[in-house]
């Protein structure tokens, strides 16, 4: 997972309502491997994670990366310090696993999948998803974390490393950036 | 934050991928990956009806004696996480707080039995309360005036009121005669 700056740490005894079960969860899992504890933690974060797999590197590997994402998590669970959300920890560990899938195929990121949400047919507006598509690498992430997952900025900070400002300030470029109409409310597509 | 999408697009662009959902065989795939890899161990036999007797029977001798009377059976899988919601509100005499040491042993009771429920997918929240606290609106009064207290809570995913009151019969609050006032969250 990449390094967590210092703003987006939080105090570990901290734990909100919806997160005692994920305590809970771990604690039975690391307590001994428990496969009924695990399912439950993959019935708890798996439908989040397979959707940010699919929206960075395509339906194609989103198994692939969600498989292996589970796999690196149950290895490093005992590690982990609830310094941040466990959503947002296995998010960081999905989007390395993304970026790896990207380097074995050494090509850039795919673009975000707003296309392929548009070719099975939802509502989103080409212009608004070619926007999207066409922002650079991290303010897509930050986009897609912030408005599609509903991350806040605290979670987007601790998941890709980033300070949490640094988070909000990458979200205000990309609704820019990702805008149909330009600063000047002109269209800038067609 | 201001910015330059309208609330429309906004709620396009949360919409992306909600369509998205992990395919049905994934999750067996994953289990038998890590178990593959040694990161999953399922005891056999692990039925659902032995497993909470067990998890009853590892709370207290007396909780076990208990559990044998109030023995909660569940027909079929865990219930979807849409399921109905019920609160279960702890409450004690105001007038006998629990020794330190009892609290802290009930607290690990407490945790091992919402474990449990965790582990069936049963689970939404759980915290203790502070004793003290004061109530606002009309004339405030502490907490202290009232007869009984509400000194924790659990939120709890059941089929029906009848499972939630099973549930709330076997917590141990219950068992060590504590009274759980169970009630069901309307969705609003």
């Amino acid at each position: 997972m990449s390094s967590i700056g210092a703003s987006t740490k939080r105090d570990p005894r901290r734990v909100s309502n919806d997160e005692a079960p994920d305590r809970l969860l771990v604690e039975a899992y690391l307590r001994g491997r428990s496969e009924r504890a695990f399912r439950q933690l993959y019935r708890r974060h798996t439908s989040s994670l397979y959707r940010f797999a699919v929206l960075r590197v395509g339906a194609d590997s989103a198994e692939d990366v969600v498989q292996e994402t589970w796999i690196r998590a149950a290895r490093q669970l005992h590690r982990f310090q609830w310094q941040a959300s466990l959503r947002s920890w296995l998010t960081g560990i999905a989007l390395n696993c993304c970026r790896e899938v990207w380097r074995k195929q050494q090509r850039s990121p795919p673009p975000a999948a707003a296309s392929q949400a548009l070719a099975r047919g939802e509502s989103l507006r080409l212009d608004l998803a070619r926007a999207v598509e066409e922002l650079p690498e991290r303010a897509r992430e930050v986009l897609l974390l912030h408005d599609v997952q509903g991350f806040t900025h605290l979670e987007i900070g601790a998941t890709l490393g980033i300070e949490a400002g640094t988070s909000k300030s990458q979200l205000l470029r990309a609704l820019l950036d990702s805008s149909p109409l330009d600063q000047k409310g002109t269209p800038r597509h067609g | 934050m201001d910015d330059q999408l309208s609330g429309e697009e906004r709620e396009q662009l949360a919409a992306i991928g909600k369509h998205l959902h992990p395919p049905a065989g994934l999750e067996d795939r994953v289990a038998a990956s890590l178990r593959q890899h040694k990161l999953i161990a399922a005891p056999p036999g692990w039925s659902p009806l032995w497993r909470l007797t067990a998890a009853a029977a590892a709370a207290t001798v007396a909780f076990a004696a208990f559990a044998l009377g109030v023995r909660y059976e569940r027909s079929g899988p865990a219930p979807a996480p849409e399921g109905r919601r019920f609160l279960l509100m702890l409450l004690e005499p105001a007038d006998a707080p629990l020794p330190a040491a009892e609290e802290a042993a009930r607290v690990v009771e407490y945790r091992n039995w919402a474990g449990e429920l965790a582990q069936d997918g049963m689970l939404d929240a759980g915290e203790k309360l502070a004793w003290d606290g004061n109530v606002v609106g009309g004339t405030e009064i502490p907490v202290a005036a009232a007869v009984e207290r509400v000194t924790g809570f659990f939120i709890v995913r059941a089929e029906s009121l009848d499972e939630a009151l099973g549930l709330a019969r076997a917590c141990p609050h219950a068992v060590h005669g504590g009274r759980v006032e169970v009630r069901e969250i309307e969705p609003t």
